[in-house]
């Protein structure tokens, strides 16, 4: 092919964490195809490829109606569409006007920034990531909390093992060799992984493999397990209290692991749920020490946070005593003592799940060596926090923590297996200087609510949240209306953009440079094509507008320029490599070999967990005081007392061949979704009202109405309502179904158990270190799938 | 001689086509415009299984019509077609079945091996017939 190129680009939706690098070929200037990713040097497969990767190419968001090419100024009514195309210059300057008004009259907090990751290409890895905490830091801009979704998985981790980002990075080549892979929460198989982890399932159910998948939508993962437990939704915390209970009475634990990796031996007093300390026993004591009992000396011993209890201590696990007048029993006992209701039968009525299945995968799960547990995003109810750390009680009662190959326990996804550091140290602190970070971390959308929303701005810098978080009207309403500017940069008009004053435009990733590491290799992303229009990249953006409001200095490298500041790493992993890892050579090479160990990486290998204990928090004295130290059941939405009156659940979710929001514009992806919106119904449901197969339906609910066509289908469980979350406002007749969701984090569905957990993230953010946004992650619950509506007819086909 | 050939085993497949689209931006098809599709084999339309929930059976099955070129140009130059090429779940094998070293004449070995049925749409069908099934 005449002036044939090959480039690596990252694939333009990352909601997956697959994080695909796909092999662009272009010729003239123009993309051809975007393919899977081999090494050319080795012919090792690196990066598989999905249907969005693939289309990609074919629609690289440049000649697409919705693709942003030219800055925009409002020129309508916010949120009408209406625009003028401006300069660059014109944008920046009355941009850089505005946000010096807004410091100069109410600080430089009142400016908010959304770097929300979530379907950003790259994700945390990206050069945009980054750049954007510079300008947060050197500006002194407030962070917007970071409580749209995933947060049960996070939240469960965080209140177990003390962060979520250090042990969700799972490589899915472990799963090749398990004969045992249980899904919960997740979708992976040609679903929300549709990528490496597909493949490597694919793998390992040819190899023999029981694939078990527990969930209530026959999708493309259940099709392809050799058994789908179907269970009532949001009772998952039964099952999953049950299958403890089982590992309790059969005497499946792994006392050993529990002994010394987790906190099952803490005494804990039963007065008030805390760890006994020292200080509890002894005047003179630490307080900070924790206290086990040691059967031979029959006496409490100490243990410090984050210290070892000696291999030849003989801890007793199930001590019960009063010590200094105060009772006390251990964690273990606790957790003995509350799932003890849990039977096989006594959560069957509940969850819907015969006794004998839960008998059968827990001890399947349990008993066969190098078995899985996968969990991940999807149990999007209220009560999913607590859900995910029951579930995550069966592989620590029964010690497959970091075990075999497998590992036991899979959380999320790929989110970048190998923890290498570039140095990134200067793209986020004025000057690469700590000391120097203004910026500000509102914590919840309720504190920022509290303090009378003294918010003037908002940078829109990732994500689409006025589509994709719930629910729209928590931003149409109440967050918008009350800004003075509003900037979004986007590679396409999305409807957060719609709202926007001023819309500049993003290179999409076939247009930019960016670093990918995938498995042990560092990749060189380069624009397969010059951008398109007059779209800017992140370094360029930052230095028109950082100038315009006097902190210039920090952001006068160009995107090329900033990636060989993150070379310059101490990292072993870069810093190692021979010949060295230069610019020079990457830019020759595209795919440099890291230096790091063959082996996978294991997320699990040091047992110094990063809690206040050190251990696996699988009792939690942070959430006694709300009686969440052990993993309770405590009602969703969808199972209150509203049912009567909106008896069907709304189950917002994805579809397979789109990416949150993201390619819902391409016509060969919609041609495979149906063409339009569609509500699935389950024939029941449509037969009590009347509807049959392709009728027009209204679905409604206090929060608002759309119409849409009617599909029915089994692969749903009765009384679940389904619709797609992809398609944009303008797609739907009447309200998108985001406005039918219930908000997330607002102070009105605020619980005692998120205060806790507010409370919790207060006394252990050490900002400005970013990996603490994590703990922004978990402040709210999940409502993607927790909300109720009705569904009527309105015609026939 | 040779023989072109791709086998498609029906127990990786996935459903998810990334092989019909691979084909559509390689040759840059219409939007209405398949070679190649895929059909859930289930309760009729797209990713609809059959049965009662949750007692529900669902498969794929890629089919490659008459238009697909199986990709010669691509394959003479020593590469694999568009489909083959970029199945995430690896279900696809492409090769000369005259040549025992090729990899479709060893995946086929392999799936026999394993006791999976291997078999061809039927003419009537009109699709490709160098496409071969295992399951």
């Amino acid at each position: 092919m005449p002036n044939d190129k090959v480039t690596y680009n990252y694939c333009m939706g990352t909601g997956c964490h697959e994080l695909c690098v796909l092999t662009t070929r272009s010729a003239n200037g123009k993309v051809v195809t975007c393919e899977q990713t081999v090494d050319p040097a080795s012919g090792e497969f690196i990066t598989g490829i999905c249907q969005k990767g693939i289309v990609y190419a074919r629609y690289p968001y440049l000649e697409h109606p919705k693709r942003l090419k030219y800055p925009l100024k409002r020129v309508g009514e916010r949120g009408e569409g209406k625009f003028e195309r401006i300069s660059w210059d014109q944008a920046m300057d009355e941009i850089g006007e505005k946000l010096n008004k807004i410091r100069d009259e109410h600080g430089s907090e009142a400016v908010l920034v959304n770097n929300f990751a979530s379907s950003f290409p790259g994700a945390f890895t990206s050069l945009h990531m980054p750049l954007t905490w510079l300008f947060v830091h050197a500006f002194g801009a407030s962070l917007f909390p970071w409580t749209p979704v995933d947060i049960s998985i996070a939240w469960a981790s965080i209140i177990n093992h003390g962060s979520f980002f250090g042990y969700a990075n799972y490589n899915s080549k472990r799963m090749t060799k398990s004969p045992y892979i249980l899904i919960w929460g997740a979708s992976p198989l040609g679903w929300t992984m549709a990528s490496n982890t597909t493949r490597d399932i694919m793998e390992a159910k040819e190899n023999g493999a029981k694939i078990v998948t527990i969930g209530v939508v026959f999708d493309s993962t259940a099709a392809l397990s050799d058994k789908f437990v179907t269970i009532n939704p949001a009772t998952d915390t039964y099952l999953a209290l049950s299958m403890a209970n089982i590992i309790f009475r059969d005497e499946l634990l792994d006392q050993d692991f529990l002994a010394h990796h987790t906190v099952a031996p803490f005494l804990v007093r039963n007065d008030n749920g805390q760890f006994l300390r020292e200080s509890d026993v002894d005047s003179e004591g630490d307080p900070n020490n924790y206290l086990i009992w040691n059967t031979d000396q029959a006496a409490p011993q100490s243990v410090a946070p984050h210290g070892q209890i000696p291999e030849d201590s003989a801890p007793d696990l199930y001590a019960e005593q009063v010590i200094n007048g105060i009772p006390c029993s251990t964690a273990l006992v606790k957790i003995r003592d509350e799932v003890a209701e849990w039977t096989p039968e006594a959560q069957e009525s509940l969850t819907g799940v015969p006794a004998e299945v839960v008998e059968e995968i827990t001890h399947e799960y349990v008993e066969t060596e190098n078995s899985v547990l996968q969990i991940s995003a999807g149990l999007r109810y209220k009560n999913g926090g607590p859900a995910v750390r029951a579930a995550m009680m069966v592989p620590v009662l029964a010690g497959k923590i970091g075990k075999g190959e497998s590992l036991g326990l899979a959380l999320g996804g790929q989110m970048g297996e190998h923890p290498v550091t570039f140095n990134d140290l200067p793209l986020i602190f004025p000057g690469g200087d700590p000391t120097k970070a203004r910026g500000k971390f509102p914590l919840t959308l309720g504190e920022m609510f509290e303090a009378g929303f003294p918010y003037k701005a908002l940078l829109n810098m990732m994500g689409n949240p006025v589509q994709t978080w719930p629910n729209r009207q928590l931003w149409t309403e109440k967050i918008l209306p009350q800004l003075d500017l509003i900037v979004a940069y986007e590679v396409r008009l999305s409807d957060t953009a719609l709202w926007a004053d001023y819309v500049l435009p993003d290179t999409c990733t076939l247009e930019r440079y960016e670093f990918a590491i995938m498995g042990d290799r560092l990749i060189l992303c380069e624009p397969a094509i010059e951008p398109v229009g007059d779209v800017k990249d992140s370094a360029d953006f930052y230095r028109e507008l950082s100038k315009r409001v006097g902190i210039g200095e920090y952001f006068e490298k160009s995107a090329e320029e900033w990636l060989q500041v993150r070379l310059q790493s101490p990292d072993p992993a870069i810093a190692g490599v021979q010949p060295p890892l230069t610019w020079e050579r990457l830019k020759e090479e595209k795919m440099v070999k890291l230096n790091l160990p063959d082996e996978l990486v294991n997320s699990w290998a040091n047992k110094d967990f990063l809690t206040d204990s050190g251990k696996i928090e699988i009792y939690s004295e942070h959430l006694a005081e709300v009686d969440q130290a052990v993993p309770k059941y405590f009602e969703p939405y969808i199972l209150g007392p509203d049912r009567t009156k909106y008896p069907l659940q709304l189950y917002v979710g994805r579809h397979r061949v789109f990416m949150q929001s993201q390619f819902s514009e391409f016509d060969d992806l919609r041609q495979i979704a149906g063409g339009e919106p569609i509500t699935w119904l389950h024939p029941s449901d449509a037969a009590q009202r009347g509807i049959r197969d392709g009728d027009r339906v209204e679905v409604f609910n206090d929060g608002g109405r759309f119409r849409c066509k009617a599909q029915l289908s089994e692969k749903m469980q009765p009384s679940i309502t389904r619709v797609s979350m992809a398609y944009a406002a303008s797609d739907w007749d009447g309200d998108p179904p985001q406005a039918l969701m219930t908000p997330l984090g607002v102070p009105e569905v605020e619980d005692s158990l998120n205060k806790a957990t507010h409370k919790y993230c207060r006394s252990h953010m050490v900002v400005p270190e970013t990996l603490d946004m994590e703990l922004h992650i978990v402040v709210a619950w999940e409502t993607m799938w927790d909300n109720l509506c009705e569904v009527r007819k309105l015609e026939e086909v | 001689m040779t023989q072109k050939a791709i086998l498609i085993d029906l127990n990786r497949c996935t459903g998810c086509w990334t092989c019909s689209l691979a084909c559509k931006v390689g040759y840059k098809l219409d939007s209405d415009e398949w070679w190649q599709h895929v059909r859930t084999i289930g309760g009729g339309g797209i990713d609809e299984p059959s049965g009662k929930y949750p007692d529900l059976w669902m498969k794929w099955m890629p089919i490659h019509t008459q238009d697909c070129i199986l990709c010669d140009e691509r394959t003479e130059e020593g590469l694999e077609p568009f489909c083959t090429y970029n199945c995430p779940s690896k279900a696809m094998t492409f090769g000369d079945l005259d040549d025992p070293n090729s990899p479709v004449s060893i995946r086929m070995e392999e799936v026999r091996e394993m006791g999976y049925r291997i078999f061809k749409l039927p003419a009537w069908e009109r699709t490709r017939s160098e496409i071969f099934y295992a399951e």
